[in-house]
């Protein structure tokens, strides 16, 4: 049976190794799970706030390093409240992991766009460290990050070392000016209107709230890029993971089954796909 | 195949009651509901076969609760509530048996198994039965399925005159047979041509109850092709969003997850969930995909007769007409897709 469960509804619990703060709403939750979860890039696991619920997370570690597993997570409603309140030594429950996770193979000898916003950057990290691991194989990774202000920029202490690799590129941006701030100002948008990627030879892959998708998927297909050349994280409501609950149809497929990043192609003809 | 006459069917069922939990058919204003035989009864009353489908879909509820425990934890437990005593239920139609066989598709045959529906699943003997009566909105024959059970059952029950054939669909319902032999006789030429006829009769009148509603495209083209317009904001018009016609319907398994906290552990717990609603797929932060009940109205129909098409073969509908008695809005199936129909020929 797929995943580490042995009665698909019920988690595994462990207790958290770790809980880093990293912004003032975003904490990255470690767990050394025994065995180890091993999971592809994109793949999204059900943690289990206990007597709380449950919610959906791509973990933003390295698929690499399966024995320990981190989740960043925004604090945002009743279970991501209640994880916020946890401590070193608590217990959570996962399930997973569950989704099919990015097709990395296809992302080899491409110029990959890494586009990302708010915590979107979380899931999008774990996409990172893969290719990074493999940086060879790629021609490129460019990512454009933004966030509301310079306190919201996750992982900002990764950035230097991330831009040290060869292939790698990195811009942010914040939304609005603030004190002290010397970098760019605007909306990640502002990012893709002077693009120097091969659009013959690349991908974008983008992850965010579900405003930031629109308004970015448009900003790619106004440079060029064509459906198929644009992945997007649609982490929508999801209650089993496994497809079989229902909520996160688009079109014929389930986002937590076929997903959570979809091919904007398969998924652009359906109602209400980006809000 | 096997005959058992009227007067002995009450001794089959007190015998398999005895060691056996047993859904009978009973009625209550014109309309058919099931209950666990009381042995006490089984004497002086004797057994009430259904002429048609019972008004909520009970098959479903057995294998799939309403509202159950899916896990236990902190600390775990593993006393899911399993059903103990095998489960016999009368009652049955095709229609059900559809149902059924869209839930096995969800919970037994894809990637995960469902436990607790697949104990509950092991743990149930189907007895189904022909229609012999039609509902004003049954539409079986429409959907492709005719009005008697032809797959998915342990046991088939065909009333004829004086007594019922029993033909068996697997081994479960084989073993019923023999282990109460003395109570049955093979069945004759002459029964069997009995129940053809009355299945042959009682399927013209299913078909002429709806013969307008037959679309000359396939269903799945119709909405397809029609998935973007506007004809959708007529159609769904009178609808309240009660959400009556998920909840009655025997196809619907849409379900929401969440947990509970006791003094003794956490619970967590799995309700039938419809995608009528607009909390159904709401995010954090209150996106809600389908925002408007157009939105979500065309993803009822949609997911029936097309997308669960796309993904497992066959259509998601029965055709039992739960629906169609149950709308607050008076909206029939039938019509909606027919007048899906009608627009493309407008256009
Ligand atoms: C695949 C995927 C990956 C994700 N990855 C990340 C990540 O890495 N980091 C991150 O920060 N976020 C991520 N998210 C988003 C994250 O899952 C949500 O922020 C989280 O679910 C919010 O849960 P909450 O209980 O705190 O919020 P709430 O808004 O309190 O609740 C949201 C959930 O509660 C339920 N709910 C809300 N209202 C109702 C109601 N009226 N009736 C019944 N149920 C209701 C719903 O099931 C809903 O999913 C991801 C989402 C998905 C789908
Ligand atoms: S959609 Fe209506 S007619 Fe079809 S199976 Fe469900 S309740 Fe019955
Ligand atoms: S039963 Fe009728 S009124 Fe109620 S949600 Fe369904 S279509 Fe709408």
């Amino acid at each position: 049976m797929a995943g580490i469960m042995e009665n698909i509804f019920a988690p595994v619990f462990l207790p958290l190794e770790d809980v880093i703060t990293e912004t003032p709403t975003i904490k990255t939750f470690v767990t050394c799970p025994d065995p180890p979860i091993h999971f592809r890039a994109g793949q999204f696991m059900q943690l289990t706030v206990p007597g709380v619920g449950e919610a959906p997370f791509t973990p933003s570690s390295s698929p690499y390093e399966p024995e320990r597993l981190e989740i960043t997570v925004l604090k945002a409603g009743t279970v991501t409240d209640a994880l916020h309140k946890l401590k070193p030594g608590d217990i959570v429950g996962l399930r997973g992991p569950f989704g099919k996770g990015y097709p990395l193979e296809k992302f080899y000898k491409k110029e990959i766009l890494v586009v990302g916003g708010g915590v979107g950057l979380a899931p999008l990290r774990a996409l990172l460290l893969a290719l990074f691991h493999d940086i060879d194989k790629v021609e490129r990774v460019s990512i454009k990050y933004g966030a509301k202000n310079p306190e919201e920029l996750v992982y900002y202490k990764f950035f230097d070392e991330w831009a040290k690799y060869k292939k790698v590129d990195m811009t942010i941006t914040i939304d609005t000016p603030h004190p002290g701030w010397e970098g760019n100002v605007g909306l990640v948008t502002e990012l893709l209107k002077v693009l120097d990627i091969n659009l013959n030879n690349s991908y974008s892959v983008v992850c965010g709230p579900e405003v930031m998708l629109k308004f970015v998927t448009l900003s790619l297909l106004n440079a060029k890029f064509t459906p198929k050349q644009i992945y997007l994280s649609m982490n929508r409501n999801m209650s089993c993971g496994m497809g079989i609950c229902g909520r996160c149809n688009v079109g014929p497929y389930y986002l937590c089954k076929d997903g959570p990043d979809m091919n904007y192609d398969l998924i652009k003809d359906f109602p209400g796909v980006l809000g | 195949m096997n005959y058992i006459k009227f007067t002995d069917i009450a001794q089959l069922i007190a015998r398999l009651a005895s060691s056996n939990t047993v859904y009978v058919p009973y009625t209550h204003d014109n309309k058919y509901f099931l209950s666990s035989w009381n042995g006490k009864e089984a004497e002086s009353e004797s057994f009430l076969f259904n002429p048609f489908r019972t008004a909520l879909p009970f098959l479903k509820a057995l294998f799939f609760q309403a509202k159950c425990v899916v896990a236990q934890y902190l600390p775990v437990s593993d006393t899911v509530e399993a059903s103990e005593k095998q489960r016999i239920v009368f009652g049955v139609k095709a229609c059900d048996l559809l149902g059924k066989k869209v839930l096995d598709t969800i919970f037994l045959k894809g990637e995960y198994v469902d436990p607790l529906y697949s104990d509950n699943s092991e743990n149930t003997v189907i007895i189904s039965g022909d229609c012999t009566e039609a509902l004003e909105n049954c539409f079986c024959t429409v959907v492709g399925l005719q009005p008697h059970p032809e797959e998915e059952y342990d046991l088939n029950m065909s009333p004829i005159n004086g007594g019922y054939i029993f033909e068996s669909g697997s081994e479960k319902g084989e073993k019923i047979i023999k282990d109460h032999l003395d109570l049955f006789t093979e069945a004759t030429k002459e029964h069997i041509n009995h129940r053809n006829q009355q299945r042959t009769k009682l399927n013209k009148i299913v078909e002429r109850q709806n013969q307008n509603y037959k679309t000359a495209e396939s269903r799945q083209r119709i909405i397809e092709e029609n998935i973007n317009a506007p004809i959708w904001h007529d159609v769904s018009k009178t609808c309240v969003e009660c959400n009556g016609c998920n909840y009655v319907c025997p196809t619907c398994y849409c379900f929401l997850l969440y947990d509970q906290k006791h003094d003794d552990g956490n619970e967590r717990m799995k309700v039938w969930d419809s995608c009528f609603h607009a909390g159904y797929a709401r995010m954090a932060g209150g996106i809600t995909p389908r925002l408007h009940l157009v939105d979500r109205f065309k993803n009822h129909y949609y997911h029936k007769f097309d997308s669960f098409v796309k993904n497992y073969g066959f259509e998601a509908c029965s055709g039992c007409g739960r629906c169609i008695e149950t709308c607050m809005g008076q909206i029939d199936k039938r019509e909606v897709l027919k007048n899906i129909e009608k627009y493309v020929e407008l256009k």
